[in-house]
Order: C-alpha cells, then structure tokens, then sequence
C-alpha cells in the first residue's frame, strides 16, 4: 500500500469511529438516570459545554435537569439549535470562568480544544463527552 | 509487564472479562514486580493497576491507542506484554511489528477459537485478513482449548481459572422437598438455558410432580426470550429473574440453590470443546454443576458435574432429579469442590507455562 492510500485509510478510520462514537454518546445521553449518576460520580455542580453542535445541545438539555450549566462555549458564538442559555465564545468564557468543570462535546477536535483551554482551565477540570459518560472515575 | 486489553472493562456484559483479567495479573504478579493492564473506554486510553488510574490519553483509534501502549511501554519500562486479541487489522499487525522490533517479549491471548460464529465480529473480512500475518510477528499465543497452533502461531494451550477469594463457598442447603437451580451469566445465544425451561415444560407437562424452581441471574440479550417461553409454557412460579446480581445478594442465592447450570447451547456457535469460566466459579464455591459440552477443566472423575449432549434437546429433568439425589446423600461435595478448586483452577497455576516462556 503506497504511503498516501494507508493515510487516506486511516483517515476514514478516524471518521468512522468518530461517527460511531457521536451515535453512542448520544444514545447514552438519552437515559436521564444514568446521566444523573456520572454527574454525581464526577461531582459536578456546575458546569460549561464546549461545543454548540447537536452534542452539545443534546447533553445542556438532558443536563439541566441535575446539574447547573452556566453557558455553552463555541468558538463560534453559536449552536445549531437556539437554545435558552447563552453561547459563550471563548474570550468571554475566560473572563467570566471560576473553576468549573468544562465538558468539551466535540471528539474530533478534542486535543486542539483542550490546548485551547489549558491556557486558564486546570486540565483536570477539562472532561471530553466520551470520558464523562463511560470514563473510569 | 503489560496486559494489553483495547476493551471497555467497566462496560455492561464485561463483568466476567474484568474478573478475568484482574485475576491474570494478580497471578502474574507473583512472578513479576509491576503488572498493569490498559482498556479503553469513553474515547480515552487507561493504564490501571487493580482498578486504579495509573494514567490515562485521549484516543478515538486503534492505532492512536497502540501509539500510546508503545510509549507507555518505555515511560514505565515494561518489557513484556499479554495481549488480550481483539480482531486483526492493519494497525494491529504493525504494533506487533513494532513490538518485535523493540525487543518486547509478547504473547496473544485469544479468548475464544473459534470465534467466527460468534455473531459480534464487524468486519469479518477485514480480520480474516490480517489474522493470516500475525504469526511473522508473534511467537507464542495461548487459548483455552486444546490446539498447538493458531493460525501458525505456537500456541500454549490454557484452561480458565478462577479467583477463589472471589467465590465464597456456599452453605449446605438441606434437602427441603424443592429443587433449586441456578445460572449466572450475562445471558447470552449460547448459554442456551431455553433447554432448562423447556425442560421444566416437558416434565411437567409429563405429570412431573416434584417442585423444580430455576433462578436466572443476570441480563442480557436472552433474556426476553427466556421471558417469553416462561410465559408462553406457564411457568412463572418456577422460572424466576433475579437481574444482576453482586455481594451479599449474589451469595444469598447461591445458598439457597443446590444445582447450577453453565452453557448448553455451544452447538449454536460450532463450538464443542470450551474452558468455561463459569464453571470454574460454580466448582470453587461448591456447587454442582449440569453443562452442555467439553470442558477439559474437568473429567469423569469429577463426580459433582452432570454433562448433557451439546444439542438443542430439552434437558431432562428425571436426569436432574437423580443427579441431585446422588448429590445430596451425606457426601461433603461442598469441600472437594473447594479443593479441586484450588488445586487445579487457580491462576497463578494455569498460567504457570506462560510466566515460564515470559522467563
């Protein structure tokens, strides 16, 4: 296989498990109580989102129902559905951020994010959606 | 050491695999100063030491988390891994090589051969593939069935064992008038308990008169259909689901049962000859045991197993009923169970040839 088809391979990899991965995330958050229980396993009591996509969206919705979510981040400033809480974009997340938890909802930028975030986030207070939800605590 | 695992542990359906595999290293350890073992779970990679996070990275892909195991191997100098086989692909195939290259002692282990009836594997095509090359870059591999080779790899050939601090002997339960049988499992095609429940149907239906109850512990993706024929045959006050069950809870009904009952339905996966963890556990705490295949684990010899055809036909329950009589005579079966338990069963045993081809 030349060097280009394997990295073109591993790239639909990587999108495929990302994909697969969004789809259980999203099954799981489905479930209020088992929501409820990482919530509480991860102690959280406040909390932010990163991310104003569908996954994003989808856990401030299940999750206002436990915990308090303070804001959605996106660098963007926006989240594809409204939704009745504000979206940050991450200069005005910094100035306003005191310590709390931040679950970051997106997979396949997770890293750059978390890079992004270590600059005023402790990186214990950084949780992926993935870790959050089926995570060891 | 390493004990490479790719899989959730703390995942529904894994109980018994993280039993499994916790008891492996505990074995290991005796041998070797530091075991720890990986899984994967929530798009992150751990390395955990008896449950606890010694580290942890961020990993969507195979290939990234071989990535990690590779530089994980050197942080904590870890020169020899067992890897917990978890299909073939592309990437698999050069981690091995990488392994090989750096001089890391490794063994593959593979849960089950054969697997490809099993139902669960995704690409098929895929591991049939790149299974054929693992042999140019692994020596040794281990499986739980009798074989010297699989696919061209050297094979030592391992029976399960089982953690006896994990299984608490049962009390004695007199004889009350009442036979109680028990499974435990996570309920799936090849438990095949629908022959116990048919079984009670036909003995029944037969004029049976002796008051048979069956409790089915665990969930799974049987357990609607397990629900369904109890219903269909009428036999709610004999078939009874107790769901999940741990601690106290699960050492409660193990006390009040005098049979258990492994897999009967291995036919259904081409599956003839098997080294049941589930066994291993009914025998170290004390209970005899009915089961539907070969298990090298035990022979004619041992006379507190029942073993029944590896077929689709209902169990007997005359053959129960005397199996149970010849059971509970007087004879301390509780006590040589035990024993063979822990002469025969124990980890630090069973893989003993392992831990010598590590030295």
């Amino acid at each position: 296989m030349e060097r280009v088809e394997r990295q073109i391979l591993e790239e639909y990899v990587k999108e495929y498990h990302i994909a697969s991965a969004s789809y259980e995330m999203m099954g799981l958050m489905l479930n209020d109580m088992y929501l409820r229980e990482r919530f509480q396993l991860f102690h959280i009591e406040n909390v932010y989102i990163y991310g104003g996509t569908h996954m994003g969206v989808q856990l401030y919705r299940m999750g206002r129902n436990h915990v308090n979510i303070k804001g959605i981040i996106d660098k963007a400033g926006k989240s594809v559905i409204k939704v009745p809480i504000s979206v940050l974009p991450l200069d005005t997340f910094q100035k306003q951020y005191q310590n709390e938890k931040v679950i970051v909802t997106s997979i396949r930028f997770f890293q750059e994010i978390k890079q992004d975030l270590q600059m005023f986030v402790g990186p214990e207070n950084i949780l992926g959606i993935g870790e959050f939800l089926m995570g060891v605590v | 050491m390493l004990y490479i695992c790719y899989e959730n542990l703390n995942g529904r359906g894994f109980i018994g695999i993280k039993k499994k595999v916790l008891a492996q290293c505990q074995a290991f350890k005796k041998e070797f100063d530091t075991v720890y073992y990986t899984m994967f779970a929530g798009q992150i990679l751990y390395l955990m030491d008896n449950d606890l996070v010694i580290d942890k990275e961020f990993a969507v892909t195979k290939q990234m988390c071989n990535e990690i195991i590779l530089k994980w191997l050197i942080k904590y100098d870890l020169k020899k891994t067992y890897i917990r086989y978890s299909l073939s692909d592309l990437w698999f195939v050069d981690f091995l090589k990488e392994l090989k290259k750096n001089k890391i002692k490794s063994v593959l282990e593979f849960p089950t051969i054969p697997y490809d009836n099993e139902g669960w594997i995704i690409r098929p095509v895929e591991d049939k593939y790149y299974r054929e090359e693992l042999y140019k870059y692994i020596d040794c591999c281990t499986t739980y069935a009798k074989y010297e080779m699989v696919f061209n790899i050297p094979c030592i050939p391992l029976l399960n064992g089982v953690d006896i601090e994990d299984q608490k002997e049962k009390k004695y339960k007199k004889k009350d008038g009442t036979i109680v049988l028990l499974s435990v499992s996570s309920l799936v095609k090849w438990n095949g308990y629908e022959r116990i429940i048919q079984g009670l149907n036909n003995y029944y239906i037969s004029g049976g008169e002796k008051n048979i109850v069956y409790n089915i512990v665990g969930n799974g993706d049987q357990m609607q259909y397990y629900k369904r024929i109890t219903r269909e045959y009428q036999l709610e006050e004999h078939v009874f689901f107790h769901g999940r069950l741990e601690g106290q809870e699960l050492d409660d009904i193990y006390n009040k049962s005098d049979l258990a009952i492994g897999s009967l339905g291995f036919y259904k996966i081409d599956l003839w000859t098997n080294s049941s963890i589930k066994l291993g556990e009914y025998c170290a705490r004390g209970i005899p045991f009915i089961y539907g295949y070969e298990d090298p684990l035990f022979s004619e010899d041992n006379y507190f197993r029942y073993q029944v055809p590896n077929d689709e036909v209902p169990v007997d329950m005359e053959q129960i009923i005397g199996f149970y009589n010849a059971m509970y005579d007087g004879r301390d079966f509780i006590n040589d169970m035990r024993q063979y338990a822990l002469l025969h069963l124990t980890w630090d045993k069973i893989l003993q040839p392992v831990m010598d081809y590590f030295i």
